[in-house]
């Protein structure tokens, strides 16, 4: 960008404030969080603990950018479950924990991740199924093709370069952290200034428009979808670098998540509105709220309960609801 | 004041605000039992908004609707009803996959013993209602969204007549009708007031205020101007008052194409889902019209030629052979279409206008991936300067303007482009005057510069301003083509009627071809 | 123009037909049928009448819990709490049931409807998109069984169990579960508020113009869910003897492939419930079928998701299309546009299933 587009920018502030007020929110909750856990447990804000926190929302923050495509387009993808844990399974069990192999596998798992994605695209666009049986069942056919092949035990490790992405830092700075920051900005540049952003809004916000503007909508819809899938496969590998091995249940603790990450950071669940800012902020909130729970003696079962009040209370705050009749 | 037990409808000082934009601004007038009562005005004058207030679908900021003493606003569409107002929407809110029975009997269905609807009971007292109404070409089981838009408008009109209505709204309800059935309704209309019910005519054709009505009020702006007995104010009063002013003479200017370059669309054999053999050329510099009463095929002509409809037959832009199976593919070969709806086909309402307008551009103001945010500004600023609409139209939602200057947008969007050729659908629908002369000095410049234009309307002045030649669609097919001196308003209207000059024809004036039921998937391309 | 006329008679009857069997009911009815010869011949101790009890065990509910998550799709949402308001009635009926068995049976279709109506109010009133509100109830409800019972355990009255999964003389007390179910379920889509549930999920915004009152039918809906998800969590109990507080998330997914299988139409105004019973069915099934085959329990899901995808994927209205445009084709001298069809203006996406999941 030159320093003249960089003024049209500026001039653009109008316009971004009403970017900037849909984003705010989530943050300013993060924050309020942040000092409960403070008074809960002195130590949280540390810049420490803060740079474990927002490592371990990189991995939802990740998911959720796919999950948030699909909902932008009006779908919701059920499979980022099993397509984060095929990722992982895969990665561990093909790398075995050496970097010379890691090279070819972890193309090789984006290549399935987005294999998933465009058979939840196809189904979606071409056959015009709903997209929640539609990802329902390839949800459910990846988890029979990954059970099978490793025959319900994950093994291997995840290749060395990825560990040490995902569990090192410079001081209190995970590197990992500088991972996020970076998808971040890349993700919002993608949504916010390519021409295949602003087409996927259109279709979200009125399919009829955008098919009569001669954007190729199907195309489009199958390219969410793919991009889904890739992410999924991106955090799935992550996640079993951070913990160097895989295992079942991956996936399955990262598919509600991603969706309430997006709502509570404000995306219309109708489609065409939403900020992957604010999802990020979604991913963090999540993730402060469960290390806040881990950190005060409760239960299992109310710490459940609690997640799903808090998650409510967010959404009412924060997110777009329905029109009102 | 408190509202008068006699008044049929009272609007005290209704206001109401979207956003920025006022709609309604201290609106207070009345209409007695017994008439017909129509409201004009431009679109963006506050017409719908009024209605909407009136049927219970949207709050007044201020002030109330009563009927007959009976507060009706700011409550539900419930009470409306329950006080004895049907409305017959402009947009069909028909519930998709009912039948005609059920669309009908909506709220107060039959129920047997088991509390179930008994669809024979359904069917049976809907068959009677339809005949008792004079509507014979509608099966009570037909599923209503499968129905022509015609045929959908009258099962509307049927089922507020059905209340029985104390109060009848008619919101442009006439605009899917053909001639006949709008003599039909405006019988029924007739016969309501005479049996001491109200009618609310809302409409912005004159023709129709002169036809039917007994008292008119008129908006300008979101405010009455005044209202007035119907017969003791003339035409052209009526059109000073909507607008402020009054409207140039109409002068035919019609465009002779220019024989030095090849015809910028040429189109032979086409058929598709609704029309067939359609053979015609738009010559460079051209403005070719169409004419048609609602459902003869046009629509599809025009979602085909854009490459939305599955068709076959063969295409030619500027000369060469094209195929196109979506509209990316149509407007790469240069053919742009201005679809009859802006609101919900044309533009993104909750976007700003500049997101809207670099729609179709957007690969080319993009470089290394990312759009060019000051190339994006420029080209659209020019633009909305040439067509006359603020700089702010940039940042501001499109939602946020009014219906004229949405159409400008809609404009903007496609003049971009730079094709050679473009399609228009009923263009000035539900437009402004002044919007209207915009548009059809934008369509002489673009004849001027050499570009063809198909343009459809369903306002016989603007084929008579505008086109030569003029086809006539009727019955999925160009029923006859009127050239030059041709083209007058008797000619192009017995044709619409699929009379020949001589008054033959089959005659079969205002009825509809028997459907086939709508059908999903193959017809739709892209 | 004989040629196109004779075109349009030819294609009445078949379309006749075509609805006919495209009716979720008929269609699952068949796909059923064709399952269970398969099975049954698969396995012919299948046939029994211990098996078929068995069989009915196994997956009533299932059809209860599938029946109730089809009144909340058939109105445009999602319910995705049934698992966890079934898990959570299991575990209370399993730690304080002791002998009273019938008043914890009607405690359980209480607690359930009392689910649905908060899920109602949180849709309606403090309009949160369903999804999410659900989503978020499923977590209450699953914390909260976790609460009452930690670990699988608990016990159930015998009694109880051996009249809900036994027989009344030969036929299995199950059945007559499932026939009231479906009767019940099939009654209140045929009575006025049932339609009107449908036309509240075909066109919320017509529905309304037209005086309808969303908001109570909406409520309504969820609330009728929760009556069926506490029928089906007091047949799980019976069936399993204990308590489980984890169940909640397979039912969950099963329940949608059962009313997806069943051929309701997922964005609503369309659906059966009698079909969303025998989708259940369907994938009970090949469930059994798969493992009487041999089919490793890792493998199952994924035919599972194969037959869930078939069954949806017959049902699309594209591919229908596009299969008449190929049989058009194949046909000699057809003119190929086919007859001239009015096509609807408004509401008419061009590409179907804009905006809808």
């Amino acid at each position: 960008m030159t320093a003249a587009d960089l003024v049209t920018t500026v001039r653009n502030v109008r316009a971004g404030h009403r970017t900037l007020l849909q984003i705010l929110p989530i943050y300013v909750a993060v924050i309020i969080l942040l000092m409960a856990g403070e008074a809960i447990r002195g130590g949280f804000v540390s810049l420490g603990n803060v740079g474990s926190l927002l490592l371990l929302a990189t991995f939802t923050a990740v998911v959720s950018f796919g999950q948030g495509l699909v909902i932008l387009v009006g779908g919701f993808d059920l499979s980022v479950a099993w397509t984060m844990t095929m990722a992982g399974v895969f990665l561990t069990s093909q790398a075995q924990g050496l970097n010379a192999r890691g090279a070819w596998v972890v193309p090789l798992v984006l290549a399935a991740g987005a294999a998933i994605g465009l058979v939840n695209g196809l189904g979606v666009a071409i056959f015009d199924i709903a997209p929640i049986v539609m990802t329902l069942a390839t949800n459910v056919v990846v988890q029979g093709l990954v059970m099978t092949s490793i025959s319900g035990t994950p093994s291997g490790k995840a290749p060395p370069f990825l560990v040490a992405l995902t569990n090192r830092s410079w001081g209190w700075l995970p590197w990992l952290v500088v991972f996020l920051a970076c998808f971040t900005v890349l993700a919002t540049l993608f949504l916010r200034a390519t021409p295949v952003g602003r087409r996927l809004h259109v279709i979200g916000y009125n399919r009829t428009v955008a098919q009569l503007s001669g954007i190729p909508v199907r195309r489009t819809l199958i390219l969410a979808y793919v991009l889904s899938g890739v992410c999924a496969a991106i955090a799935g590998m992550l996640a079993a670098g951070y913990t160097t091995t895989s295992a079942l249940t991956t996936g399955d603790s990262y598919l509600l998540p991603s969706i309430a990450a997006v709502v509570i950071g404000g995306a219309s669940i109708l489609g065409g509105r939403g900020h992957y800012p604010a999802t990020v902020g979604g991913a963090i909130f999540l993730t402060v709220l469960s290390a806040i729970l881990a950190a005060v003696n409760l239960s299992d079962a109310v710490r459940t309960m609690i997640t799903g009040v808090v998650i409510l209370l967010a959404v009412l705050v924060i997110g777009q609801r329905e029109r009102s009749h | 004041m408190s509202p008068s037990q006699d008044r049929a409808v009272e609007f005290t000082s209704v206001s109401k605000r979207f956003g920025a934009v006022a709609a309604l601004t201290e609106v207070s007038f009345g209409c007695e039992p017994g008439t017909v009562h129509g409201i004009v005005g431009e679109n963006g004058a506050g017409k719908s908004t009024l209605v909407k207030i009136l049927s219970g679908l949207t709050r007044p900021d201020k002030g109330a609707v009563h009927v007959f003493g009976r507060q009706v606003s700011g409550r539900s569409p419930k009470h409306a009803l329950a006080a004895g107002v049907a409305t017959v929407f402009q947009e069909l809110t028909v519930v998709p996959y009912l039948s005609v029975a059920r669309t009908l009997l909506l709220g107060r269905e039959p129920k047997n013993k088991l509390a179930v609807v008994p669809a024979r009971t359904a069917n049976k007292i809907a068959a009677e209602a339809l005949a008792a109404h004079g509507v014979d070409d509608v099966a009570p089981d037909a599923v209503v969204t499968e129905l022509p838009l015609a045929l959908r408008q009258k099962v509307n009109i049927v089922a507020a007549l059905m209340l029985p209505p104390r109060v009848l709204v008619l919101d442009e309800a006439t605009s899917a009708l053909g001639p006949d059935d709008v003599a039909w309704l405006f019988t029924k209309a007739r016969g309501i007031a005479d049996a001491g019910g109200t009618v609310l005519v809302i409409t912005h054709r004159l023709d129709e205020i002169e036809e039917v009505c007994d008292r008119v009020t008129i908006l300008r702006d979101g405010k009455v101007v005044g209202t007035y007995v119907r017969a003791g104010i003339s035409r052209d009063e009526m059109v000073r008052a909507m607008i402020g002013r009054s409207i140039a003479e109409m002068r035919p200017r019609r465009h002779v194409a220019r024989a030095d370059r090849p015809a910028r669309l040429a189109v032979r054999d086409l058929s598709g889902p609704g029309f067939q053999g359609v053979t015609f050329q738009v010559g460079a510099g051209q403005v070719v019209g169409v004419a048609g009463l609602q459902g003869q095929g046009q629509r599809e002509l025009f979602l085909a030629l854009f490459g939305a409809l599955r068709h076959h037959g063969w295409i030619a832009v500027d000369g060469r052979p094209v195929r196109f199976r979506s509209p990316h593919a149509a407007i790469d070969a240069g053919i742009c279409l201005i679809p009859e709806d802006r609101k919900t086909e044309g533009l993104v309402l909750d976007l700003p206008g500049r997101e809207n307008v670099s729609l179709p551009i957007l690969g080319t103001l993009a470089r290394f991936g990312l759009i060019r945010r000051r190339a994006e500004a420029r080209t659209i600023s020019e633009l909305l300067d040439r067509l006359a609409v603020s700089r702010t139209a940039l940042f501001r939602l499109a939602s946020e303007f009014s219906g004229g200057n949405q159409q400008k947008l809609l404009f903007a969007k496609w003049l971009a482009r730079r094709a050679g050729t473009y399609l228009f659908y009923d263009p000035t629908r539900g437009v402004d005057v002044g919007t209207k002369e915009e548009t059809y000095r934008l369509v002489s410049e673009l004849a001027g510069n050499g570009c063809g234009v198909l343009y459809y309307t369903t306002e016989l002045d603007e084929l008579l301003r505008l086109c030569d030649p003029v086809l006539v669609m009727y019955h999925g097919t160009v029923s006859q083509v009127l050239r030059g001196d041709e083209i007058t308003h008797e000619r192009v209207l017995k044709a619409l009627l699929g009379l020949a000059e001589d008054g033959q024809g089959d005659g079969r004036a205002g009825q509809r071809p028997a459907s086939a039921p709508v059908q999903q998937g193959s017809q739709w391309a892209g | 123009m004989v040629s196109l006329a004779l075109a349009r008679m030819r294609a009445v009857p078949r379309a006749a037909t075509a609805r006919f069997l495209a009716q979720p009911v008929t269609a699952s009815a068949l796909l059923l049928i064709v399952a269970c010869v398969i099975y049954f011949a698969a396995q012919p101790r299948a046939l029994s009448a211990y098996g078929i009890d068995n069989l009915l065990d196994e997956y009533t509910a299932l059809a209860l819990a599938a029946v109730g998550e089809c009144f909340v799709i058939i109105t445009g949402g999602f319910d995705m709490s049934v698992g966890a308001v079934m898990a959570f009635i299991n575990v209370i009926m399993a730690v304080y049931m002791g002998h009273n068995a019938t008043g914890f049976a009607l405690l359980a279709l209480g607690i359930g409807a009392a689910c649905g109506a908060i899920n109602g109010l949180l849709v309606t009133a403090l309009r949160i998109p369903s999804l999410i509100a659900t989503i978020a109830m499923m977590f209450v409800w699953e914390g909260a069984a976790l609460f009452i019972l930690p670990q699988p355990g608990g016990s159930v009255d015998q009694g109880f169990v051996v009249t809900v999964t036994g027989s009344v003389g030969q036929i299995p007390t199950a059945a007559f579960i499932l026939v009231a179910a479906g009767l019940l379920g099939g009654w209140v889509l045929k009575t006025r508020a049932g339609g009107w549930l449908l036309a509240v999920g075909a066109s919320e915004t017509a529905a309304h113009t037209q005086g309808l009152p969303v908001r109570r039918l909406k409520i309504l809906a969820y609330l009728l869910a929760g009556l069926f998800y506490g029928a089906a969590g007091m047949f799980f109990t019976a069936e399993s003897g204990s308590g489980d507080p984890t169940i909640g998330q397979s039912f969950l997914m099963e329940a949608f492939a059962a009313v997806a299988v069943g051929g309701t139409i997922f964005g609503g105004g369309r659906g059966s419930a009698v079909a969303s019973i025998l989708g259940a069915f369907i994938t009970g099934v090949i469930n059994n079928l798969l493992q009487v085959l041999g089919v490793s329990s890792f493998t199952t899901p994924a035919f599972y998701g194969a037959v869930l995808f078939l069954a949806v994927a017959a049902r699309s209205s594209r591919l229908h299309g596009y299969l008449r445009d190929a049989a058009h084709r194949l046909r000699p001298g057809s003119a190929g546009a086919g007859p001239p069809r009015s096509v609807g203006r408004k509401g008419t996406v061009l590409i179907p299933g804009g905006g809808k999941r």
